[in-house]
């Protein structure tokens, strides 16, 4: 297919966040929700 | 027109191959194929040239849910690339379990997402969304036993209008039968208890 324009390889790998599962992605929002956990007294949370 | 020989397919121009995917990815999305949806729009949206810039968004608008679907987030400098700031909030509210924001990121751009059709979609993000609070909570807790008790204390504190334990329970209920979270609830205890090896699918 002649007509079809290169394309930048690693176009793909910009679009997605990558590991956006590691913990430390939001962080600030654990923070938040462990204040509030122990707001409510949960004293077993770490 | 997969099943097209390489030599037929050459001849089709490129415009009308992406209109094509492009239309197909859609009404997998539609119909709930997403394998297909993504691979359709991946080649819409890898094909489709730069210049075309309000036709790459057009794609974005629906690769974008399929995405999230299947576990990845768009990064926030393509959202602004494409004047997608809508899906900012969105985004950033399934990838930390910030049902809040999810809920305020549908609510305001509700015209936006209705007009382009992706308004049910967009809804149907909430499980993933609980998903990913539960996992967060199950990081801070750091035990496999978890109290559904808890869970329903962080979905009302991010504004979920939630008047009965059971509410959760279903919730849980649903994320284990789809094979999302590894693990089984104790009624008696109240309780969640998640398999000591890796309790969340990949």
């Amino acid at each position: 297919a002649g007509h079809i324009e290169p394309v930048e390889e690693d176009e793909k790998d910009t679009i997605w966040e990558d590991n956006w599962e590691d913990e430390t992605v939001g962080e600030d929002f654990s923070v938040e929700l462990r204040a509030e956990l122990e707001k409510m007294g949960h004293k077993a949370v770490i | 027109i997969d099943n097209l020989s390489v030599s037929f397919k050459a001849r089709i121009p490129l415009s009308e191959l992406v209109t094509y995917n492009f239309y197909l990815g859609k009404k997998a999305m539609f119909d709930s194929d997403l394998q297909t949806a993504d691979k359709s729009l991946e080649y819409a949206f890898k094909y489709c040239p730069e210049k075309y810039l309000e036709n790459k968004r057009r794609i974005l608008i629906y690769w974008i849910p399929v995405k999230m679907f299947l576990g990845e987030i768009p990064l926030d400098s393509v959202l602004e690339d494409y004047n997608l700031n809508e899906f900012k909030i969105i985004a950033q509210g399934v990838r930390d379990g910030n049902i809040r924001y999810l809920r305020q990121g549908i609510i305001s751009n509700r015209q936006f997402l209705m007009k382009s059709g992706v308004y049910l979609m967009f809804e149907k993000l909430a499980q993933l969304t609980y998903l990913a609070l539960f996992k967060r909570l199950a990081t801070i807790i750091g035990r496999p036993q978890i109290k559904i008790e808890m869970f329903m204390h962080l979905l009302k504190f991010l504004g979920e209008d939630i008047r009965h334990i059971d509410e959760v329970v279903c919730v849980l209920s649903n994320l284990i039968a789809k094979k999302k979270i590894k693990g089984y609830i104790s009624k008696t205890h109240n309780t969640v208890v998640l398999s000591k090896l890796s309790p969340f699918y990949e």
